[in-house]
């Protein structure tokens, strides 16, 4: 019993996803479900890795690529194709990834930084990474992937006090 | 533990009590107009009530405040004085310390100061100047008046659950009884019915009470008794044997249960009060809902299609029912303007008073709903405007009299439906707008090039602009920096427009449009492309199909067609949303004439699919705003279609045009 304890409280567990052929995990408390692809409506003026909202129950939910989000090709939506639903900070979002494929246990001591790679996947996204067996899995930071558009949000509001000037 | 439970209804009470002030104020305004009696009644029990109020929550200061407010207030309504416009400006300053003394209450300050205290002494010497008589008649009231109540049950009003001690108990909350007990119908011990009532009561209640407050406590047994209540005349006689003496307790809870339904009854706002009949419709329209439902539920069961236009029929009925229950839902959030329009009599007597002016305040349609968000924010620009209309639209009579109007400007409120939307207008008979002076201090910031060939309402829509004023001299009323540009924002962010039309020499009108609800528009589903976007149905004015030669191109890119009259810009939206598959001609497509702000434009889509109701959704909940678009909806199909910001559209089309 104390056993199992200390081992929770050392581990948390990561919902992995499959995002050209790589395995990414997310932190599985800020996921909400996992759905099948569905199309979804197009919003104009956004990036272009928001594909658009989606209705979750009522709630309108905007919706990345995660692909495009890391600036990899598109791929063809087919039958493994999903959204999972997150929640970071009283936000939802869906992220399309390729296919879900399993959910694991990392202890906090099996987390390693991430080296700088220069790669194609810019690394601010990511909190980490750790081996299952002979897999490497990087882990996803939920919080980072809406981020980067405070400073649109911010460019857009400015230009909302611009129009309000002209106009007035 | 007692502490806590007493400030569980301290809420309750502040809004009581200030309504009851809204009440006061109100009645002691239309005093000043010349009233009746029943208004010094009405100003009496809301002090009252305030006063028991506050003695029973523990706020002293304040009770000792409308004590002796009320013993002023006593006198007036006894008839021992005159009411005059120093008492009502007396009175007027006792409710606004009161409104200041609830407010430091509610954030824990104390509640005196020195005002309250020289107000308080200001209203003891009030009630001291009656004269000696009245002084010493208001000391011992218990001489002054009185009533004799003969009470006789009949024998079955305690089957009814009625106790007689219940209601001396009651009476002995008004005043100093001698109560004298009827013993000639008991019968004798072998023939009597313990549950009848065999006793009678004479009552003398002395005190200055009315003889409604005393009918009040015999509201419910009117019929299960005999009762007459008549004037005491003559000094008490001698009390006849059998006499107990019911000890009057200083019952500020039971005075206060007489008089709450006069202060409540006034002013609605604050918190959500549903009407009775609003709730009962409700529950009617769920039966209803509930029938059609069990009715179509009996073709889960068995269907075969000789019963189609029974289905249909439910459907129908099913739709129509939610649509009503829809509209009764939402009506719950509609509140009267009147609780908004209630506080100007008061602003415009002060500040007519403070500038010298005389203005009669006219106000139409207080009965006007409006959803209770759009309300609370709407109140601040009125206020605003109202201000500035007196201030700087209304001349002084020296002013009327010499361009040949009457002595007494008129400022009118008025509240009306049109369309889907509320109006709200404010119009003064005043100077109009100063022309010149706008003129010179709109060269003077360089908002505009030359005062050439500017129309009186394009001066109108100078003063909208931030930081302008002109005033001459700032005065403490207006001016303060906070101008003409806040009241426009406010309204737009209600997702209102203003207006305003002005003619010199003969008044300004301020028009403010405001929606009827935040949550549900009525719109059309126009197809661009692939995609389909709601349009709110209040900014179209018309769809139109254009030939191709209705189009003038103007240099820069931008496209004009003549409509009534006027050239307006075309606004491709699939160009502006970057839609795909979209129809590029415009004689192939529709072109929705649609108005914002005062602007119109052609919108230009594929086609319209049809009209529906659109529950607004936030899109900034969990994503962000997007320019030209207002929010979201979720169709029949449960997939999301985007609602147009007409305006926003329209700004962003100038702004890339700008670009």
């Amino acid at each position: 019993m104390s056993d199992l304890a200390r081992g929770e409280a050392l581990q948390s567990q990561y919902l992995t996803v499959n995002l050209a052929h790589e395995e990414y995990g997310v932190d599985i408390l800020s996921v909400r479900e996992i759905r099948g692809w569905t199309p979804v409506t197009r919003i104009p003026q956004s990036p272009h890795y928001v594909l658009g909202v989606l209705n979750l129950r009522g709630a309108i939910v905007p919706v990345i690529d995660l692909r495009l989000r890391f600036g990899l090709a598109r791929e063809e939506y087919n039958a493994t194709t999903v959204t999972v639903i997150i929640t970071v900070a009283g936000r939802q979002f869906g992220i399309v990834v390729d296919a879900v494929s399993d959910v694991i246990d990392v202890a906090s001591d099996a987390l390693r930084p991430v080296p700088d790679m220069g790669t194609t996947v810019d690394t601010e996204y990511l909190k980490g990474l750790t081996s299952i067996g002979d897999r490497m899995v990087l882990l996803l930071d939920a919080d980072k992937l809406l981020q980067p558009q405070d400073a649109q949000m911010l460019e857009a509001a400015l230009n909302a006090a611009d129009d309000v000037k002209a106009v007035a | 533990m007692s502490n806590i439970s007493i400030a569980q209804f301290h809420k309750v009470f502040f809004e009581e009590s200030l309504e009851g002030l809204d009440a006061m104020e109100a009645a002691l305004l239309a005093l000043d107009e010349g009233g009746d009696a029943e208004l010094v009644h009405s100003i009496f029990r809301a002090a009252h009530s305030i006063k028991g109020g506050s003695a029973t929550f523990g706020f002293p200061d304040m009770a000792a405040l409308t004590h002796e407010a009320e013993s002023l207030l006593d006198q007036v309504r006894d008839g021992r004085r005159a009411i005059d416009k120093s008492i009502i400006e007396l009175m007027l300053r006792t409710v606004d310390c009161l409104r200041g003394m609830f407010d430091r209450a509610q954030s824990g300050q104390p509640l005196a100061n020195g005002e309250s205290e020289s107000l308080k002494q200001q209203l003891a010497a009030a009630v001291g100047h009656a004269g000696p008589t009245a002084t010493k008649v208001a000391a011992k009231p218990a001489a002054a008046s009185g009533w004799i109540i003969q009470f006789r049950p009949h024998a079955g009003m305690l089957a009814g659950g009625n106790d007689p001690l219940r209601l001396l108990r009651e009476l002995a909350a008004l005043g100093q009884l001698v109560v004298e007990a009827q013993l000639d119908r008991v019968p004798t011990l072998d023939a009597l019915d313990p549950t009848e009532c065999h006793l009678g009561w004479r009552i003398e209640l002395t005190g200055s009470v009315s003889r409604e407050a005393i009918a009040g406590v015999f509201e419910w047994v009117e019929d299960e008794c005999d009762l007459s209540i008549e004037p005491l005349v003559a000094a008490a006689p001698p009390p006849a044997p059998a006499v107990e003496a019911v000890s009057a307790p200083a019952g500020a809870g039971g005075a206060a249960g007489t008089t709450r339904s006069a202060a409540a009854s006034s002013n609605d706002a604050g918190s959500v009060r549903v009407g009775i009949d609003k709730i009962d419709g409700l529950i009617d329209l769920v039966g209803e809902l509930v029938i059609t439902q069990a009715m179509l539920d009996q073709f889960r069961e068995e269907f075969d299609p000789s019963r189609l236009a029974m289905l249909q029929q439910g459907l129908a009925q099913l739709a129509r029912h939610t649509r009503t229950l829809q509209e009764s839902v939402m009506g719950i959030r509609m509140l009267p303007i009147g609780s908004v329009f209630n506080r100007f009599p008061r602003l415009v007597r002060d500040l007519s008073q403070k500038l010298g002016k005389q203005v009669k305040l006219e106000l139409v349609g207080e009965h006007t709903e409006l959803d209770k968000t759009v309300l609370e924010k709407i109140g601040d620009p009125l206020v605003h405007l109202v201000r500035n209309a007196i201030d700087h639209g209304l001349e002084t009579p020296e002013k009327r009299r010499a361009t040949g109007k009457g002595d007494i400007g008129t400022l009118r409120l008025e509240a009306f439906h049109r369309g889907g939307s509320i109006v709200v207008e404010i119009v003064d008979d005043g100077a109009g707008l100063n022309r010149e002076a706008i003129i010179a201090k709109a060269l003077q910031k360089g908002l505009i090039k030359s005062g050439e060939g500017i129309s009186d309402d394009e001066v109108g829509e100078l003063i909208f602009q931030p930081g302008f004023s002109t005033a001459a001299v700032t005065t403490d009323l207006s001016g303060r920096g906070v101008g003409m540009d806040v009241v426009r924002r406010n309204v737009v962010d209600l997702g209102g427009t203003v207006a305003i039309k002005t003619r010199p020499g003969n008044g300004t009108t301020f028009t403010i449009t405001l929606p009827l609800t935040l949550a549900i528009i009525d719109g059309l589903r126009a197809a661009v492309g692939d995609e389909c976007y709601i349009v709110p149905l209040v900014s179209i004015v018309e769809s139109i199909q254009l030939p191709a030669e209705a189009i003038r191109s103007v240099t820069g890119g931008g496209e004009l067609f003549r409509f009534r009259g006027e050239y307006r810009p075309i606004v491709r939206l699939h160009q502006q949303f970057g839609c795909t598959n979209a129809r590029q001609n415009i004689e192939d497509g529709l072109v929705i004439v649609v108005e914002a702000d005062g602007n119109q434009v052609g919108l230009f889509v594929d086609e319209l699919i049809g009209q529906q109701q659109a529950v607004v959704k936030s899109l900034e909940a969990n994503y962000r705003r997007v320019d030209g678009i207002s929010g979201a909806t979720i169709l029949a199909d449960g997939s999301v279609a985007l609602i147009i910001d007409i305006a926003g559209l329209i700004r962003l089309q100038s702004r890339r045009k700008a670009a």
